[in-house]
């Protein structure tokens, strides 16, 4: 009697333990060619850059009446990627999971220790969205007017000037070590982990030089705090149309992919071809819409709308470049 | 004068019925979250609120943001006074004195100074957000990498110093918060550190992780060697009068709430500062402070009402330089940034003058939240602290569940959870050698800050460590620490002497 009376917490105990667990295990799987439940995979934590674009595509896909569900937003941050390539990986021929991915997922494939890690061309890539115009900004204050004036003050002081950023493995640090190679330049790469503190660093006069997108800057320009000095892709930017390209300024650029920064969908490997066209049905509407026009002039994105044998091409031509840029990033290292 | 017309039109905007029932509803979520970690932290809640909050008006949908992250914040302290569990970074210090007092059978009067003491503090956060916001955010521009540093080493020495009585295990304690808090990819060199291979360790272990293992199962794992019968649950009070605090306690406390207040506002301001330096910071100078350094650590009242204050001012602060600069200063923030953006707003320095019928109702609803979580909270004390009145052979189980469930929901990953039963072990060996969790814990928060800003600033100098004294912020830190190392041992020796001289 005594025994059984010590035994019931125990049994309620486990009992609750397994309802848990069991409700954590339900997760139902079905593989039907048509999405019915679909769940969009980010990089990124909420308020993230991939994050934030997941939830403007289901925003606008919804006013533009392209889309009529809502799709959740599925966080998988660690590795800068990779753990989002590995969450499809793992649902391989799912319909139901895809992601909105940057380009930084080709190189973090490469530059990933980890042999086991999933990496972009084992995925089905459905479509490539936008471009982000990559810029240079610097202090308004600062004596650089153009990315002319900050190489050649680079050459004067070789190994002095900062640029802020991000991870050491992304790719405002690999196109720079690339155009510090073509220049016969070097200068130190300043890490942090959140965007604020990249700003500040700027302002405070601690870096002299950041590549980012349009809206990395634009709120400060405007207040006056920061200026622009030059556009990395061949053409110029419509929010900044005196900023005169790296190309035009002469700095040599051979080496670094012209879409620099490029967002897209991707989806789990061994998709039915009927799912791809699923999704490319929407993504073509969502693109011609006049709101996602109105977001793309916001962020300074340039829509960039390429699906099959012309994205094969794309991604591949990508792929290698990069492959030369982490070459060179495990160099100096 | 145009900050009170500013403001206001800013109250006008925010006391429409249906801002004030988001209010409410954001500060009882808040408060919900703030109490069950199984439902997630307030960031991640407020991502997954993110498609309901858009389909309100913008100054609707970010009152009822601050709310939630307001009332998450007030309702930390809940858990950690009562069953000694931290659910958010900013309450890890309250265990230290605000547990003690509710195995006194005092958990009411901690749990009314951390409500009065909070609301006290962000009243001031937000009077001192109104006032002094463009102030504020000139300092925290000039907050560069050596500033920072020193701000963490000064937290790294407060926690060994805080260690209770044996410095020896406080110092492993620390260490080994400082080694688990390696784990993941460097974000300098791409290095992976001590993740095995394994891409669910590559960016490290979360908090909640953590403190679910090291606090909540440990706790439950010592107490399953005791028999459950024999166990008593703590005291609690009987009249409603014993769940408030004490006239004394309140006069006992009124410095360490406006340090607390000023501390937590100052830090907050920092991108990047965040709540859990400026309770820890608020705590150590309230102590140093204090007439009766050697009472905290065993209840001392001070030591509830100084880092809750901060923590809650932070709320404040933080608010700076998200609206004047755009630059989220932590997640909760960051979310917040997130619906801006998708409202199709800006923020940045000109969100003042380009949105002030958003900017100006939200600085608004944040005093009003703020009695709403005094109101709220109150009343609602003695049915928390029955909490303690669950016998264990119920409580435990429900523990072990919210703290599985909790560990889950953090990113959604199978392998968190089988993380949490082997830091759940760890925790267990610790109490088992009676090496306190405490500074693992908070070592862990600020060993990563702490590494990446001595780094950052060593390598703007060129590896000359004379960067962190030439720059007059960060000279100013320095001396700070070395002040209160001196009062310190000076206050210690000299209570030695006259406990010696006594004999």
């Amino acid at each position: 009697m005594m025994k059984s009376k010590t035994l019931r917490p125990l049994a309620l105990m486990s009992s609750i333990a397994f309802l848990a667990f069991s409700l954590v295990a339900c997760d139902k799987q079905e593989n039907a060619a048509i999405p019915n439940n679909v769940q969009m995979v980010v990089d990124t934590g909420p308020g993230g850059g991939s994050d934030l674009f997941a939830r403007e595509i289901v925003k606008i896909a919804q006013q533009a009446h392209v889309l009529d569900q809502n799709w959740p937003v599925l966080s998988k941050p660690q590795g800068g990627g990779l753990a989002a390539m590995n969450f499809l990986n793992e649902h391989a021929n799912d319909p139901n999971y895809i992601s909105a991915f940057t380009s930084k997922w080709v190189s973090t494939g490469f530059t990933a220790g980890n042999k086991a890690a999933t990496t972009v061309d084992k995925l089905t890539v459905i479509a490539m969205l936008a471009d982000e115009q990559q810029l240079v900004a610097v202090p308004a204050k600062s004596p650089y007017n153009t990315f002319a004036d900050f190489i050649a003050d680079a050459k004067k002081h070789p190994g002095q000037l900062v640029q802020v950023g991000g991870a050491y493995q992304s790719v405002d640090n690999l196109a720079a070590l690339q155009i510090q190679k073509n220049t016969g330049t070097s200068w130190k790469y300043l890490s942090f982990a959140d965007g604020g503190p990249r700003i500040t660093a700027l302002l405070r006069g601690d870096a002299q030089m950041m590549i980012g997108a349009q809206n990395d800057f634009s709120e400060q320009v405007a207040a006056g705090q920061l200026k622009i000095i030059g556009v990395l892709s061949s053409d110029r930017n419509k929010k900044f149309p005196n900023v005169s390209t790296l190309i035009e300024q002469g700095v040599p650029m051979n080496g670094v992919p012209d879409e620099l920064q490029f967002r897209g969908i991707a989806a789990p490997p061994g998709v039915k071809p009927e799912t791809i066209a699923w999704y490319q049905n929407i993504f073509s509407k969502l693109v011609k819409s006049p709101e996602w026009e109105k977001y793309m002039a916001e962020e300074g994105d340039r829509t960039q709308y390429v699906t099959g044998d012309a994205l094969k091409q794309k991604m591949s031509s990508y792929t290698t470049d990069i492959k030369q840029l982490v070459t060179l990033l495990k160099e100096k290292n | 004068m145009s900050v009170l017309y500013n403001l206001m039109d800013g109250f006008e905007g925010a006391l429409t019925l249906m801002n004030l029932m988001w209010i409410i509803a954001g500060a009882v979520l808040g408060t919900l979250i703030g109490i069950l970690p199984g439902l997630g932290n307030p960031a991640a809640t407020l991502a997954i609120l993110l498609p309901l909050t858009l389909r309100l008006p913008p100054a609707t949908g970010l009152i009822m943001m601050a709310g939630i992250y307001h009332g998450a914040k007030f309702a930390g302290a809940t858990t950690a006074i009562l069953l000694n569990i931290p659910t958010e970074t900013s309450s890890v210090v309250l265990c230290y004195d605000g547990h003690e007092l509710a195995k006194q059978g005092r958990a009411g009067a901690a749990m009314g100074m951390s409500a009065i003491s909070g609301f006290i503090a962000s009243t001031i956060g937000v009077i001192g957000l109104t006032f002094a916001a463009p102030l504020a955010a000139k300092i925290a521009i000039d907050f560069g990498p050596p500033e920072f540093a020193m701000l963490m080493v000064f937290g790294l020495l407060l926690v060994v110093s805080m260690a209770g009585k044996s410095p020896i295990k406080g110092l492993i304690s620390m260490l080994f918060g400082l080694l688990v808090a390696c784990v993941g990819v460097d974000i300098f060199t791409g290095s992976e550190r001590f993740t095995f291979g394994s891409i669910n360790l590559y960016d490290g272990i979360e908090f909640l992780i953590l403190t679910l293992g090291l606090f909540a199962i440990s706790e439950v794992l010592i107490n399953t060697g005791k028999k459950m019968k024999e166990a008593k649950p703590m005291d609690t009070p009987k009249r409603f009068r014993d769940y408030l605090p004490t006239w004394d306690d309140l006069r006992r406390s009124r410095l360490a709430i406006l340090l607390g207040s000023i501390v937590g506002f100052f830090i907050g301001a920092l991108p990047g500062g965040g709540s859990t330096i400026a309770s820890f910071v608020s705590y150590a100078l309230v102590k140093n402070t204090s007439k009766h350094p050697e009472k905290f650590g065993t209840g001392a009242i001070e030591g509830v009402a100084g880092p809750e204050a901060a923590n809650n001012s932070e709320s404040g602060g933080t608010m700076i330089p998200l609206l004047s600069l755009g630059l989220p200063g932590s997640a909760s923030t960051t979310v917040m940034l997130a619906a801006l953006l998708l409202y199709g707003i800006q923020p940045g320095p000109l969100l003042f003058t380009s949105h002030p019928e958003i900017v100006w109702p939200v600085i608004a609803s944040l005093y009003l939240g703020t009695i709403v979580l005094l109101v709220l909270n109150l009343p609602m004390i003695p049915v928390w602290v029955q909490i303690l009145r669950i016998p264990y052979w119920l409580l435990y189980p429900i523990i072990l569940l919210l703290a599985v469930v909790g560990a889950y929901s953090v990113r959604g990953s199978i392998f968190d959870v089988w993380l949490l039963m082997g830091f759940s072990a760890f925790g267990y060996m610790m109490r088992r050698l009676e090496i306190p969790a405490a500074p693992m814990l908070m070592a862990f928060v600020l060993g990563p800050e702490a590494e990446s800003s001595i780094r950052q600033s060593l390598m703007l100098s060129n590896n000359r460590l004379s960067i962190f004294i030439e720059r007059p912020i960060s000279a100013g830190i320095v001396a700070a620490i070395l002040l209160l190392i001196a009062f310190a041992v000076y206050s210690r020796t000299k209570h030695r002497r006259r406990a010696m001289s006594a004999y």
